[in-house]
């Protein structure tokens, strides 16, 4: 964190704003409305850093070659040497935030923080504490020409922001991994906020993949202007507990979303999924699908809420919560939510849970197939609706073989 | 009708019969639950020969297929089942898949998600490894799979479609036939293939199984109506009833079955 000797007056003001907001929840949520599963005391947690050794290894196993850009952060700090980044296009910034508080400071004057919602402590937390983060330009009507990734290693604690900041009919495409030691116990949090004006579009995909100890917390904040289109991924593996946010709103005409999660839970582990999306103006669109896979001892929940305004009228929201419980003491929680003020809407939600299907795994050993693999091919099946949509690449490959570690 | 019928083929088997045992049930009885449904069934079969299992319903036609695939609700009480001399109740349903049998279920799963083309080539690989030969890769099993498609008039594009799913009748059991002329089983049962089948997809199906019937392969062909039997000619047609073969006989029995219903028979058994 830049120290407040150096950090402009406007940003210490917003921080001390946040820090008030926190102060005014607290930290301690458990049972509160939107933390009925977790609180955020257990994402702050006893930390260690991790060793160089395997800072370069996890650089060398996640970093994608086919990326445009990556940019990778170590313990909430950029680290120039161990990314691979090109002179910026006309029209296209892609920095850090410690550098764009200096050379884009109009950009986050008027951005950072200004769509986090003040309910949610964690956002207000994260715009207190944040270090460092990817800092992301395009210009009305450029776009981006390959896809930017962000490469977090986790180690100790650490507080990315990433600000993308998007003109009119932009595009871009950013793809996070965040990654932890391991073995040693890390918390790492990461708010990605972004506004897209009129027409631009912006994909992007986060991965998360824990070791043993990883405490994390990720979330997207959304402002969507009209014709905007975003699409977010989520995919999670292994940590101790992981809390995923999205918080998106639809507040121009024909404007839509489309949002993707699917967590793979294990031995304890503790997954939240939570989502805020609110159709604030006509003629949206919206479509969500969560899944879970929980096995061992783990727990996966799921807390999904669709807001429609008064005025959204002909709103399209769909949103769907499947789950698939790969073991007799792993649990679900599954709250899908719809709050609808508007008359004129299509709105659905569904949510189910189950095991896997006997029939089919009997099926599939009937044809040769052996228990664990007839098993594996139930899961990439179960998963299949979330990695079909993905570029064949080696993040699609990656995430293919996280899912088969089972 | 029968002599029309454009694949009629008679079996080369009966030429031969007295190959070598593929497939041996002895006094089995096999029970789901508490009920107890197969009650001493006998039947052998040698290499080369296709023998159709008819009777009515309730006698225990599709335990027989279940027991005979491994399914794990039935529990076997008394007899055995072997496989070219080995014990098949002691293998597990994935051994008996790949030491050669198959059987092309009555209600093939739907599977949404997974890939035909994947699913297909998987069975195929694992089959291979069993063997002794090496995997094929996806570009040479594309090749084999559409060959063998072409066998069962099969759209090419289910390839590409998730198994089975919304898959019309006719198609799951096009897709089923498939499977079988890909693993090209030792021992094939086909279990009421011919159900709900209109007679486009029955010729299909029935054109799949005779072109790999061979001097051999054995095959057990379960089902209801004589009709199939026009298509796939078996060389011994037995009636099942109350979990026993009740009464055995060569292919013309199924005609006069169709004839004369199961009553004669079944009458005499209880």
């Amino acid at each position: 964190m830049k120290t407040p000797a150096t950090q402009p007056q406007w940003l210490e003001h917003r921080r001390a704003q946040a820090s008030a907001l926190v102060a005014q929840t607290g930290l301690d949520l458990k049972g509160h409305e939107d933390w009925l599963y977790t609180s955020p005391t257990e994402l702050l947690v006893h930390t260690v850093s991790i060793e160089e050794d395997e800072i370069h290894s996890l650089v060398a196993e996640h970093s994608l070659p086919d990326a445009w850009q990556v940019l990778v952060f170590v313990g909430g700090i950029y680290h120039p040497k161990l990314s691979r980044t090109v002179d910026d296009p006309v029209g296209i910034a892609v920095t850090c935030m410690n550098s764009a508080i200096d050379t884009h400071q109009s950009d986050l004057v008027a951005w950072l923080g200004r769509s986090d919602s003040e309910e949610a402590t964690m956002l207000s937390l994260n715009l207190e504490r944040w270090t460092d983060g990817l800092f992301l330009r395009v210009a009305s009507g450029h776009e981006l020409p390959g896809f930017v990734q962000v490469l977090e290693i986790g180690s100790g604690s650490s507080w990315l922001r990433n600000l993308v900041v998007m003109g009119e009919d932009s595009k871009a495409s950013l793809v996070e991994t965040h990654v932890s030691s391991r073995t040693q116990s890390t918390s790492s949090h990461c708010v990605t906020e972004t506004r897209l004006p009129k027409g631009a579009k912006l994909s992007h995909l986060r991965l998360k993949v824990d070791g043993t100890g990883g405490h994390h917390y990720g979330a997207i904040v959304a402002q969507q202007e009209a014709e905007s289109r975003l699409e977010s991924r989520l995919f999670g593996f292994g940590g101790v507990v992981a809390r995923h946010e999205f918080h998106v709103t639809l507040d121009g005409p024909n404007a839509s979303a489309l949002l993707h999660g699917l967590v793979k839970t294990t031995g304890n582990e503790k997954a939240d999924l939570s989502i805020k999306l609110r159709h604030a103006s006509p003629d949206c669109t919206s479509e969500q699908v969560f899944k879970a896979l929980a096995d061992g001892h783990s727990q996966a929940n799921f807390h999904g809420t669709v807001f429609v305004d008064r005025d959204a009228q002909r709103t399209v929201a769909r949103q769907s919560n499947r789950n698939l419980l790969l073991s007799r003491d792993a649990s679900v929680n599954s709250r899908p939510q719809l709050e609808i003020l508007a008359d004129d809407v299509k709105c659905s939600h569904g949510s189910a849970t189950g095991r896997l299907d006997d029939k089919a795994l009997f099926f599939l050993k009937c044809r040769g197939l052996s228990e664990v693999d007839a098993r594996k091919l139930l899961v990439r099946a179960f998963a299949g609706e979330m990695l079909l949509p993905l570029a064949d690449g080696h993040l699609k490959e990656r995430i293919d073989a996280l899912l088969g570690e089972i | 009708m029968r002599e029309e019928c454009s694949c009629s083929r008679v079996s080369e088997g009966s030429k031969e019969m007295g190959g070598d045992i593929l497939l041996e049930i002895k006094g089995l009885r096999a029970s789901a639950g508490k009920t107890e449904i197969l009650k001493g069934l006998d039947l052998v079969v040698r290499r080369g020969e296709t023998h159709a299992i008819m009777g009515p319903n309730g006698a225990g036609k599709s335990t027989l297929s279940q027991v005979l695939a491994g399914h794990p609700g039935y529990t076997i009480t008394e007899g055995e089942i072997r496989l070219l001399g080995r014990n098949l109740l002691e293998m597990e349903p994935e051994v008996r898949s790949r030491e050669g049998v198959f059987v092309a279920f009555q209600y093939p799963v739907e599977i949404p998600g997974l890939s035909n083309n994947y699913f297909l080539r998987t069975a195929l690989n694992e089959h291979r490894k069993h063997k002794g030969l090496p995997e094929l890769d996806g570009g040479a099993f594309l090749k084999l799979v559409k060959e063998k498609m072409k066998l069962v008039h099969m759209d090419p594009a289910l390839i590409s479609r998730s198994l089975n799913d919304g898959f019309s009748g006719g198609q799951k059991k096009r897709n089923e036939v498939l499977q079988m002329l890909l693993l090209e089983p030792e021992l094939a049962l086909l279990d009421e293939t011919d159900s709900g089948l209109d007679i486009d997809a029955l010729r299909d199906c029935a054109e799949g199984v005779n072109t790999l019937r061979s001097s051999e392969r054995g095959f057990i062909v379960v089902t209801h109506y004589q009709r199939l039997l026009d298509y796939i000619q078996p060389d011994f047609v037995h009636v099942l009833d109350k979990g026993r073969i009740v009464h055995s006989g060569g292919k013309e029995l199924a005609l006069e079955l169709e004839e004369k219903g199961y009553e004669w028979l079944t009458a005499a058994s209880s």
